[in-house]
């Protein structure tokens, strides 16, 4: 009997002791244990599955083989992982292992998440890395709202996180307006979130971290094509050779076909160029020889929208007229791995480029392109099973060409929203190259098998601005019992100050994060977990415009002046059986801001005081999947305006504010659906799906708007409905 | 993306008062005439203010407030507020304070002392082509749209068109359009130079169908 398998990864992590590796070998198709298989590591003694298919190993490998009777699966990295399911599937062609690991979480709150079981959260319409919103430590910021693209982690500015792919930034996680992720959940092997305390590995965030990791290519050939209100998309992936693979994707939005037919044209505002967006992938991996890999990553991604308007802007005749923004960049991502028993080498070279323009009227644009190149190293070495090292390396030299005629950007806490009139310009042509350099080095020491203790530094060399920046981190975990671990750590973390505008001066210093956090985690039995962390971070030398942006002394810039605390809990109760997967996740959270040493503290613009999530989805027989998902938040905060002054020579008004973000929006609850269907023919399979965001209609109020002087206001509003429907054949 | 915010709630905002209608408390403008003064010379205060109830008018001196500012002689009389001009050379923002049935309202404009401008020349409204006597009712009669327009335009000027007599497009410019609606009621236009000069001409109107 041939069995096949393909590798995923399940959320949750465990927090176990890592001298030893459990899981369990199943039956792909009847979810059966299968008694009698051998289970090896890469070091370390075979073993032999017991009647529940399950076994332990006890080593630490970097790779494990399932074999089932004459017929032996492929080798899959479990680096990092203590549990694993190990899917065998009968097949008449080939033969893959399937394998689905719960990965050890790195951090205190640290989620892994499983790609077939985010694909399929309702209002993710599919989407892994819109999923990842459905974990404690994430502030809902709806989705397609002005607020959706970034991730409010722990409190922290969406530029204080950074998001990876193959241990490489990207400058933007979402299309437009969040409504997809730039990157398909089919080249994605899993996606690591950790949203603080994370190790020495990571830096130029001081928030938190989405590490995604790109799918090893394939042994057979096989692909999909896929349409869905959201967009066309299509792969195609296969062998080369008996050491290589390939994987080729794309897709193209289709809401710039549906809008016009569901926009009237009489509203006085227009798009020229509907907004359309289009990302594609490439990847090639070859292992000439066992324990080399070699693998290019060629991906990007670009967004287009111009708006036109023929209304007349009162507040700001400057802006009238038009707005234009196109966003894209290109990442080449080439890198080598060579494994052998107790060291791991990763060493790779991303070539890259990202673009950001942005047209507002005739008048108004800033337009900024970047070319970089960065590198990273990373050495893995266990020189006795009680000891793991591991150091690394990074590089990063961008060039920025900037042309600006703009005001300053949108700043946190400031209710004021950019005004192209009245505001302060920042007029510039030129470039400038940002020089960064990090090296890490920690130690992870098991002193006993229920201790682990994790040390290390970080060093970050912003070169440009002269700042050196050094971060010590820690972590322990303590396996009271099987299923149970506590788990605290430290660190210090730092943003280099190269965000947008910030990077036309060079007297500027990084953004600091001091981060605590701790908790325990609980397997309560085989398909339930439970986890809790509290967490605290100290932020401090946070970049603010001292100045208001229609003073021209803002002009002057940014100062490290800013300070702020953000405190709060994150609990997590999830389940996962054959059929049925689901969790609830809380977060409850205070995030505060102090502009300067004499300023009143406030709160944080996307301070969340509750964020409740319940999640779950069950297989109806062979061909069905119903999923549902409840979110219940805490609104959103606003500075309220208590007068205006009108301004008789520019005839316009200029609004009082009352205390800063003293208010918030309305209690914000939404329900998703996601219905799954799938007919399997002989040759290939059809998949339907109909997911529906904000199902009873509620149609939440994420910002107020107020009128020309100020003396009434409307919300702007969550989409009230957004169905999505898609169909997708597979070989 | 904060900066689509504006732009998208632009297309919820119709539901709300929109800058060219006259249907609550507010300030249209302010005149200080002459706008800017040499030393000794007095300038007189006017504002231009609307409600739901009374409408487009000056606002009588009683209900104006004009904050004292040091070292410059600001007085009122039944006719009007004034400010002199000290022997300075010198841009100073005054803040006033207009009661309406809606509360008070504030203000705050700038006269200029050293020099002395004068304010824009009075515009004379145009319907369709045709200058208009606004010392008389205007007519207007059907429901097709008009184009309001000045009898000379003046790239110098910012133009501002008001109505309580149908919507208006263009309003911030020197040609709008407006769309009737039966009933009677106001057109004004306010202009400005870039130099803190201000005047208006405002006009009744009578839309029959």
């Amino acid at each position: 009997m041939l069995r096949k398998a393909t590798m995923f990864l399940i959320l949750g992590t465990t927090g176990l002791a890592v001298a030893e590796v459990r899981g369990r070998v199943i039956d792909a198709s009847t979810k059966q244990p299968i008694p009698a298989a051998t289970v090896f590591g890469d070091e370390g003694e075979p073993v032999v599955t017991d009647e529940r298919g399950e076994f332990v190993l006890s080593s630490t490998p970097t790779s494990i083989t399932a074999v089932d009777g004459e017929h032996e699966a492929s080798v899959v990295d479990v680096l990092g992982r203590d549990v694993v399911v190990i899917e065998l599937a009968t097949t008449t062609s080939g033969e893959v292992i399937e394998i689905r690991g719960e990965q050890r979480a790195r951090t205190p709150g640290g989620v892994t998440l499983e790609r077939d079981q985010l694909a399929t959260i309702p209002g993710a319409r599919g989407d892994v890395l819109s999923g990842i919103k459905n974990l404690p430590g994430i502030a809902n910021n709806g989705s397609l709202t002005p607020f959706s693209s970034g991730l409010v982690i722990r409190g922290s500015s969406p530029e204080s996180s950074r998001i990876l792919v193959d241990g490489f930034e990207i400058p933007i996680l979402y299309h437009f307006l969040g409504v997809q992720s730039v990157i398909p959940t089919e080249m994605l092997s899993d996606v690591e979130y950790m949203p603080g305390t994370f190790g020495v590995a990571y830096g130029r965030a001081s928030g938190g971290i989405v590490a995604a990791t790109s799918r090893d290519t394939p042994t057979e050939t096989s692909g999909f094509a896929e349409l869905s209100f959201i967009n066309v998309a299509g792969l195609v992936q296969g062998p080369i050779g008996k050491r290589g693979g390939y994987a080729l994707a794309a897709r193209r939005s289709v809401i710039d076909a549906i809008l016009p037919l569901a926009l009237s044209s009489d509203g006085g505002l227009a798009f020229t160029a509907y907004p359309r967006y289009y990302d594609y992938q490439a990847k090639a991996t070859l292992k000439p020889r066992d324990g080399w890999d070699l693998q290019a990553f060629l991906f990007g991604s670009d967004d287009r929208v111009e708006l036109a308007s023929d209304r007349d802007n009162a507040m700001d005749p400057v802006a009238s007229g038009q707005f234009a923004n196109a966003t894209s960049f290109t990442r080449l991502i080439a890198s080598l791995r060579r494994r052998r028993p107790g060291l791991d080498i990763r060493s790779a070279v991303s070539a890259y480029t990202d673009t950001n323009h942005f047209e507002v009227g005739t008048e108004r644009y800033l337009l900024l392109d970047r070319l970089g190149l960065a590198t990273r190293s990373e050495v893995v070495w266990d020189p006795s099973p009680k000891l793991r090292i591991v150091a690394g390396i990074e590089t990063d030299l961008t060039r920025t060409d900037y042309d600006i005629k703009f005001t300053r950007p949108p700043r946190e806490g400031d209710p004021r929203g950019p005004n192209f009139t009245q505001d302060a310009l920042i007029v510039t042509t030129g470039s400038n190259t940002f020089r960064d350099v990090a090296a890490w080095a920690s130690a992870v020491a098991y002193p006993v098998p229920s201790l682990e203790i994790t040390g290390g530094a970080r060093v970050d060399a912003y070169l440009r601005n002269e700042d050196i920046a050094v971060q010590p981190r820690g972590q322990v975990v303590w396996t009271i019992a099987d299923g149970t671990a506590l788990r605290a750590a430290a660190g210090v973390y730092t943003r280099p100050p190269e965000y947008l505008d910030q990077g036309l001066q060079t007297d500027l210093d990084a953004e600091r994060a001091t981060q605590l956090s701790a908790g325990g985690e609980k397997r309560l039995d085989d398909s339930v977990t439970v986890r809790a962390t509290a967490f605290f971070n100290r932020l401090s030398d946070l970049l603010v415009l001292p100045a208001d942006r229609r003073d021209p002394a803002s002009l002057g810039g940014y100062e490290n002046i800013k300070s702020g605390n953000v405190r709060g809990i994150e609990l997590l109760l999830q389940t996962r059986t054959e059929r049925l997967f689901g969790w609830i996740a809380y977060t409850g959270a205070i995030a505060t801001r102090r502009d300067g040493p004499q300023m009143p503290e406030r709160r944080f613009d996307f301070d969340q005081a509750h964020n409740l999530i319940a999640v779950g989805s069950i297989q109806l027989g062979q061909n069905w999947r119903l999923g549902g998902r409840f979110q219940l938040t805490t609104g959103k905060p606003f500075t309220p305006v208590v007068g205006a002054t009108y301004q008789a020579d520019v005839d316009g008004y200029l609004p009082t504010y009352g205390a800063a973000n003293s208010q918030r929006v309305d209690l914000q609850h939404q329900l998703d659906l996601r219905v799954d269907r799938t007919w399997t023919f002989t040759r290939w399979k059809l998949a339907a799906y109909l997911d529906i965001s904000n199902v009873y209609v509620n149609a939440a109020a994420i910002e107020y708007q107020y009128n020309f002087d100020y003396t009434r206001r409307t919300a702007i509003t969550t989409l009230p409905i957004i169905p999505s429907f898609g169909l997708r054949g597979e070989l | 993306m904060r900066i689509l915010i504006p732009l998208l709630a632009c297309a919820a905002c119709t539901d709300v008062p929109q800058p060219f209608e006259l249907d609550h408390a507010r300030v249209m403008g302010v005149r200080v005439d002459p706008p800017a003064l040499a030393s000794g010379e007095v300038a007189r205060i006017d504002v231009l203010v609307t409600d739901a109830e009374a409408g487009p008018r000056v606002a009588d001196p009683s209900d104006v407030a004009v904050a004292p500012v040091a070292g410059i002689d600001i007085a009122m009389d039944e006719r009007g507020w004034y400010v002199t001009a000290p022997p300075v050379v010198a841009i100073v923002p005054l803040s006033i304070t207009v009661e309406s049935a809606e509360g008070p309202l504030s203000i705050q404009k700038t006269v200029a002392f050293g020099s002395r401008a004068d304010n824009p020349r009075l515009p004379a409204i145009t319907v369709d082509g045709v200058v208009t006597d606004a010392s008389s009712t205007m007519e207007i009669t059907g429901a097709d749209d008009r184009v309001l327009s000045v009898d000379v335009t003046n790239d110098e000027l910012s133009y501002r068109w008001f109505s309580s007599v149908g919507e208006l497009v263009g309003y911030t410019r020197s040609t709008a359009t407006l769309e009737p609606v039966t009933g009677n009621g106001y057109l004004v236009l306010v202009v400005r130079d870039q130099m803190g000069g201000t005047a208006w001409t405002l006009a009744r109107a009578t839309v029959t169908p």
